[in-house]
C-alpha cells in the first residue's frame, strides 16, 4: 500500500485544559499539495498548524509525519523535511539576510559543523530563489517588511523542506508583495514537489492558489475540497457568517462579501 | 528537490563585514595585551615595559620581579579572568532573553552571591575563608530558584525575566535589611558590593581559573544553540533545537561563570550588561565571533579599569566597579549615539 498523504492528525485534541480549541480533529495532507486553512479568528486553524508543526504537542490524538508519531522522531530529523514561517517575527532582530538563510542548514549539520561547501550552495541557492542575492549582506534592520519576510521565507528555503508550513504570511504585506510571494511559493510547490499548508485569511488569495481547501470552525473541519467546490454562498454564510456574490475569474472562483447573514 | 544555485553566487558569498569581524578579534587582543601591560606597568612604584619583560622571562631576582610577579601579575591574570566570564555570562543571556537589558544580574546571580556573601561577612565573619564558596553557592541557588519559578510547561525569556525581578528584589531586600540591622559592620561590605580585585592573588587566580576553563570551554559548545535561540522560540523549534534544553544548559553555564566571577570579587556589574552590547555593535549578532570577543574584550575592560582603579587616587584605592560605569558607561553611549553596525 502506498501511503499518498504525509502528514495527518488523528483525532487530535489541543488547547487549554478546560476549553480545547481543537477537539477530535482528523486531517490529511497529501503529498505535494498546497493545503489552504481558512476560517473565523478563533476557530483553532492557527493551532492545526502550530500542531502540524509540532510546537504544540496534542493533549489527545497523534500527529504523524509519514505515519509515524512526530512525538516520537528526533526533532533535529523532523526539522530536515518540515519548516514553518510564522507570520511576524522579532523586528529587532540584528542580523545578515545570509546569515539568518544560513541558520536553515541547521538541521543538516553536525554540533561541530559549520555552514560550509555544499550547505553553502543550498543557501546560494535559497538567497537567488527568493531574490535576495544582492540584498544578502544588508541587515534584517534595513529591510522593508517585505523583503524580511522574504528573507525568512529564504531560510525555510534552505531548509529545502518537503513540507512547508505558512501561517498567514502575507498578513502584514502590501498586495504586490503578497502576490510575489505567493508566486514564490507556487514556484517551490511546482518546480520543487514542496508540500505546501497555508493558513490564509484571504479567501480570495486561498482560491487561486491552494488545489485544497479545509475551513476550520470550532475546532473541526467543516468544509474540505477544491476552492470550487468549497465556494458556495452557503459556507460563506455559515462559516463567516457573511452573504457573498460568487463568480469565476479564469477558472477560479472569486467572491464579494455583501454584507453580514442575518438569522 | 534541485537546489543548483547560479555558479556566480559563489563569488558574492564573502560579507563585506567579514574583514570587519577579523578586525575586531585582532583589535580586542590587542586591547587585551596593551590592558595587561599597562597593569603591569602602573603602580605605586613604575616599571617600565622592558623591565616588566625581563622581570617575567628571568629568574633573577629583583625588586622589580617580585612587583610583577607577586602583586600585579596575579592581580592582572584575574581581573582577565573575571572579566571574561561576566562578558561570556552576558552575552549568552541577552541571547537567551533576546533582552537587551539581560545580564548576569536577572538569573539572580548577583543579588543571590551577595546575600550569601553578606550574611558570612556580618554574622559569621569568623568564617570568611568560606565566602568564595557560600558566594557561588548563593549565585547558583538563587538562578535555581527563579528557573523553578518560572517553569510551567518550559521557562518561556518572559516569565524568566519577571520571577528574576521578584526573586531579585526579594534577595535585595533581605541583604538591605541586614546591612541596616549591622550598619556597625557595614563598612567591610561595601568594597565587596561593589567589586573589587584588591589584595587579590594567585591563590584567587588558582581557584577562578578552572571555573573559568570549564565555563568557557561549556560556552563554546553552546554557540550554535545561542545562536539559534536569538531567531526566537518557534524559530529555533522549526530549526530541529530542543529549546527548553539548550536555554536550561545556557542559563548554567551562564550562572557558572558569573557566580565563580562573582565569588572571588563581588558584585562587579556592569561588564556583562555593556560589554556584549559594545561587541554586538562592533562584530554582529552570529556568537561564533560575538563570544571570544565578548570574552577578550570584557578582560580587558576590567584590567584596565582595575589599572584606573588602583592608580588614579594613589594610595586609596577605588573598588573597580566604579571605574568600570565611569569609563564604560560614556563609552557605552558614545558608540550607541554614534551607531556603529546600523
Amino acid at each position: 500500500m502506498t501511503r499518498t498523504h504525509v502528514l495527518e492528525t488523528s483525532e487530535v485534541t489541543c488547547g487549554y485544559r478546560a476549553h480545547p480549541v481543537v477537539r477530535g480533529l482528523n486531517l490529511r495532507v497529501e503529498k505535494g499539495e498546497w493545503l489552504g486553512i481558512v476560517g473565523p479568528n478563533g476557530s483553532g486553524k492557527s493551532t492545526v498548524l502550530r500542531m502540524l508543526a509540532r510546537l504544540l504537542v496534542p493533549q489527545e490524538g497523534h500527529v504523524l509525519l509519514d505515519g509515524e508519531s512526530m512525538a516520537r522522531l528526533d526533532t533535529k530529523a523532523v526539522a530536515r523535511r518540515l519548516t514553518m514561517l510564522a507570520q511576524s517575527h522579532d523586528g529587532f532582530l540584528e542580523m545578515t539576510v545570509r546569515d539568518l538563510v544560513r541558520r536553515g542548514r541547521n538541521p543538516f549539520l553536525k554540533w561541530y559543523e559549520e555552514c560550509r561547501g555544499r550547505h553553502e550552495e543550498i543557501v546560494d541557492w535559497a538567497l537567488e530563489v527568493t531574490g535576495l542575492v544582492d540584498l544578502q549582506h544588508r541587515s534584517l534592520l534595513e529591510l522593508s517588511g517585505g523583503e524580511r519576510q522574504r528573507a525568512w521565507l529564504a531560510m525555510c528555503v534552505a531548509q529545502t523542506p518537503e513540507i512547508l508550513l505558512l501561517d498567514e504570511p502575507t498578513t502584514y504585506l502590501d498586495i504586490a508583495h503578497q502576490l510575489e510571494l505567493m508566486d514564490l511559493i507556487r514556484r517551490l510547490n511546482r518546480e520543487n514537489g514542496v508540500t505546501v499548508v497555508m493558513v490564509l485569511h484571504d479567501l480570495n488569495q486561498a482560491a487561486r492558489y491552494c488545489s485544497r481547501i479545509i475551513a476550520v470552525k470550532d475546532g473541526a473541519v467543516v468544509r474540505d475540497g477544491p476552492p470550487a467546490e468549497v465556494f458556495r454562498p452557503e459556507f460563506f454564510r455559515e462559516v463567516f457568517g457573511v452573504e457573498a456574490a460568487i463568480w469565476t475569474d479564469q477558472g477560479v472562483p472569486v467572491f464579494w462579501p455583501k454584507g453580514l447573514a442575518h438569522g | 528537490m534541485d537546489t543548483t544555485a547560479s555558479p556566480s553566487l559563489a563569488a558574492k558569498r564573502t560579507s563585506p563585514a567579514y574583514a570587519r569581524n577579523t578586525s575586531v578579534l585582532a583589535g580586542s587582543i590587542a586591547l587585551l595585551l596593551l590592558a595587561a601591560l599597562a597593569g603591569l606597568m602602573s603602580g605605586a612604584v613604575p616599571i617600565s615595559a622592558p623591565d616588566v619583560w625581563s622581570a617575567l622571562l628571568s629568574g633573577t631576582e629583583s625588586e622589580a620581579r617580585q612587583i610583577v610577579w607577586n602583586l600585579r601579575l596575579p592581580r592582572v591574570l584575574t581581573a582577565v579572568l573575571v572579566g571574561m566570564n561576566l562578558a561570556i555570562a552576558g552575552a549568552l543571556l541577552q541571547g537567551v532573553f533576546r533582552n537587551p537589558l539581560a545580564d548576569p544580574g536577572i538569573i539572580g546571580v548577583s543579588s543571590g552571591g551577595g546575600l550569601a556573601a553578606v550574611i558570612i561577612m556580618i554574622l559569621f565573619p569568623a568564617q570568611i575563608a568560606y565566602l568564595p564558596v557560600s558566594a557561588f553557592l548563593g549565585a547558583l541557588g538563587a538562578t535555581a530558584v527563579i528557573y523553578l519559578l518560572a517553569w510551567k510547561g518550559g521557562a518561556s525569556p518572559v516569565r524568566l525575566i519577571l520571577a528574576g525581578v521578584a526573586v531579585n528584589a526579594l534577595l535585595g531586600a533581605a541583604m538591605s535589611g541586614l546591612m541596616i540591622l549591622n550598619s556597625d559592620k557595614v563598612q567591610s561590605v561595601l568594597p565587596w558590593l561593589s567589586g573589587t580585585l584588591n589584595g587579590r592573588s594567585w591563590p584567587h587566580f588558582d581557584t577562578l581559573l578552572p571555573y573559568s576553563a570549564v565555563g568557557l570551554i561549556a560556552s563554546f559548545f553552546l554557540i550554535k544553540s545561542a545562536n539559534l535561540l536569538v531567531l526566537g522560540d518557534d524559530a529555533a523549534k522549526v530549526l530541529g533545537t530542543r529549546v527548553e534544553t539548550a536555554r536550561l544548559l545556557i542559563i548554567m553555564t551562564a550562572a557558572f561563570l558569573a557566580g565563580s566571577a562573582i565569588s572571588i570579587v563581588g558584585m562587579v556589574g556592569f561588564v556583562g550588561l555593556v560589554v556584549p552590547h559594545i561587541c554586538r555593535l562592533l562584530a554582529g549578532n552570529n556568537y561564533r565571533i560575538l563570544l571570544p570577543v565578548s570574552a577578550i574584550a570584557g578582560g580587558a575592560l576590567i584590567t584596565l579599569a582595575d589599572t584606573a582603579a588602583r592608580t588614579l587616587f594613589d594610595p586609596l584605592e577605588l573598588p573597580v566597579g566604579i571605574l568600570l560605569a565611569l569609563l564604560g558607561g560614556p563609552f557605552f553611549l558614545y558608540l550607541l549615539r554614534k551607531g556603529v553596525g546600523r
